[in-house]
């Protein structure tokens, strides 16, 4: 596999490290990842990112559990057959309690297996990555498409960078 | 006491937070692993009594006709009832952005899970048979006959199922980043584990993003859950004719037993918590009076809920169920029944003197007595009701058997036993969370 070359930004501060990212998006240079030890809105914001379609997820799955759960208890119902005092065999209150429950934790598995998906976990650390950014540091990685790797360390440097990285991924 | 303290002070240092929190994680001393020894041979003693009645058949247990559901079901909805306000506390405080949460939640999310697997223990040792345990699970055995999905035992298993599910995971996805943390400043084998752990987590802003938005979704998930799983709990007993059971208002009744409960047992388990890893800067006494102040409102809950099962019972004209609720108060289990009404009402309403709900010690003293009063609401409502039903030839008392106590007494071994390993093996508090906070304030502040 073709190896990619990219710097690696590491920031003390996140008001720093926030101002570079702006810049960075003027210049339309790639950025390919930003760190950070907590969950920062500005972060997000400056990165424009849109909402998580790990919202459609939830919805697909709330829905299959709901579906599943009451279809279910209906099929079984229907294969007990069993009549009490004339009542009809597939009582309707039973299957709220059923289907909700069912919706919850489908629902919440399809919200956890895409943030896994999405998020993609279940990878080994990239071979840049620094411990101290689940620490205290911010870092942000960028891709030096039309810009010379000196260029951008110098940017990065003019922002406040504490440290400059030229890495290989 | 400074009472202008904000929810976190330390020093508005990420870096320090980070290093207290985690200091926390440094090999105990041998008064730690003496606790977790005593825990460990409760474990094993409980075990045993469970295996020789296993052996010996169910008459080694005090239950027999008319009181067919003991302090094993006690236990039961005793530990759900304490499962329930891990998981209030995180998901309903986060949803309502309440700040003070983030400090406890971790614990108390801890909590949840162990108390709710230790809750789900006792249908097992209630069984008797407990090797065909699976006829509960829907499959169609060999007459094609499936679980009745009309009968709340089968609802119960489906909540406390899928409330096992959802609260252990979403303690373990609101852990990740701080497991990540952990494994960053780890060295060796240990590295390895909490890498493991962590599942490759590294903080990108692509993580945080979809992780922010399934934790926000986790919360919405489990806040009706925790209503519905205790309901659903109540409703094994209101959907029988049992004088005592067969009420409407157990539901909420019962939701607002468990969270009173529940706030109880995070006090106790916090205020020593806090003392021995030193968190007092993170768990300030101030989150500590957030909690009492919300026990005040849950103890007025439980109270009126108290009154009103008497009105109703009065009002309803039955004489069977006004007979069974003055059996209640003045009966054979009227002592309990005081014991219940003094430690859960009249307990939590000292908690209205701020001298109180400010001073350490009777917080913690009011605490155990509200989790004393839980347990013997339980033993009130289950034991008591089926002790006096209708025929008065069929009437009978009931009490626990040493091995019925021995069982229980390891159910607490259980629970504390995780609960220790749990302080010193994960960050009991939330890192990223009191990051973000210190971060947020930060902004506040400019």
């Amino acid at each position: 596999m073709r190896m990619k070359t990219g710097v690696l930004g590491i920031f003390s501060n996140e008001e720093r490290l926030l101002k570079a990212i702006d810049e960075l998006r003027q210049m339309q240079i790639a950025i390919k990842t930003v760190y950070s030890p907590f969950y920062s809105e500005e972060i997000q914001q400056s990165m424009g990112v849109k909402l998580s379609p790990v919202r459609f997820a939830t919805l697909i799955g709330g829905i299959t559990g709901l579906c599943l759960g009451v279809g279910f208890a209906v099929y079984t119902f229907a294969e007990w057959g069993f009549i009490a005092s004339g009542k009809p065999t597939t009582p309707f209150v039973p299957l709220v309690v059923v289907g909700f429950e069912m919706t919850i934790l489908f629902g919440f598995l399809a919200t956890l297996f895409a943030m896994w998906i999405l998020g993609r976990l279940f990878r080994r650390l990239a071979p840049y990555y620094e411990p101290s950014f689940s620490k205290d540091v911010f870092g942000v990685l960028v891709i030096p498409d039309r810009f010379k790797e000196e260029e951008l360390v110098l940017l990065l440097k003019d922002h406040g960078a504490v440290e400059v990285k030229k890495v290989v991924f | 006491m400074d009472h202008s303290t904000p929810s976190v002070v330390v020093t508005r240092d990420i870096a320090r937070v980070h290093d207290l929190i985690l200091g926390s994680l440094k090999p105990p001393r041998k008064v730690y692993w003496f606790f977790v020894g005593i825990c460990f041979v409760g474990i094993l003693y409980g075990a045993c009594c469970w295996a020789y009645q296993i052996l010996t058949g169910m008459g080694v247990a005090g239950i027999n006709h008319p009181v067919n559901w003991g302090i094993y079901l006690v236990n039961f909805v005793f530990w759900v009832g304490i499962a329930h306000s891990g998981t209030l506390i995180s998901a309903i405080l986060y949803l309502l952005r309440a700040r003070w949460r983030m400090s406890i939640a971790r614990a108390a999310e801890a909590m949840t899970v162990f108390a709710i697997m230790v809750a789900g223990l006792f249908p097992f040792i209630h069984l008797g048979r407990v090797w065909i345990f699976y006829w509960i699970i829907p499959y169609p055995n060999q007459r094609d006959l499936w679980p009745n999905f009309q009968s709340p035992l089968i609802f119960d298993f489906l909540a406390i199922s899928t409330y096992l599910t959802v609260s252990s995971m979403f303690w373990y996805t609101g852990m990740l980043p701080d497991l990540a943390a952990v494994r960053d400043q780890a060295t060796g084998l240990k590295r390895k584990i909490y890498g493991i752990l962590s599942l490759g987590w590294q903080g990108t802003h692509n993580q945080w993003r979809h992780y922010g938005t399934a934790y926000l979704l986790f919360a919405a998930f489990a806040t009706p859950l925790v209503i519905s799983v205790h309901s659903v709990v109540s409703w094994d007993f209101a959907l029988s004719i049992v004088p005592g059971w067969h009420s409407t208002i157990f539901a909420p009744y019962f939701v607002a037993g468990a969270i009173h409960s529940g706030l109880a047992m995070v006090l106790t388990l916090l205020i020593p918590l806090r003392k021995i890893l030193g968190f007092e800067s993170l768990i300030t006494s101030k989150t500590l009076e957030s909690i009492a102040k919300s026990m005040i409102l849950t103890g007025l809950i439980v109270g009126y809920s108290y009154g009103v099962e008497y009105f109703m019972a009065w009002y309803s004209g039955n004489r069977i169920e006004w007979d069974s609720f003055i059996w209640r108060a003045v009966g054979d289990y009227a002592p309990q029944f005081w014991v219940m009404v003094v430690c859960n009402v009249a307990g939590p309403v000292l908690f209205f003197w701020k001298r109180i709900r400010t001073n350490i010690i009777w917080l913690f003293a009011v605490s155990i007595f509200v989790n004393i009063g839980m347990w013997y609401e339980r033993f009130v409502i289950i034991v008591g009701s089926m002790a006096h039903e209708y025929v008065p030839h069929a009437w009978g008392l009931y009490g626990p058997t040493w091995v019925e106590l021995s069982i229980m007494a390891g159910s607490f071994c259980i629970f504390f036993f995780m609960f220790l390993l749990f302080c010193k093996f994960v960050p009991s508090v939330s890192i990223c969370e009191v990051k973000e906070a210190l971060h947020l304030e930060k902004g506040e502040n400019l």
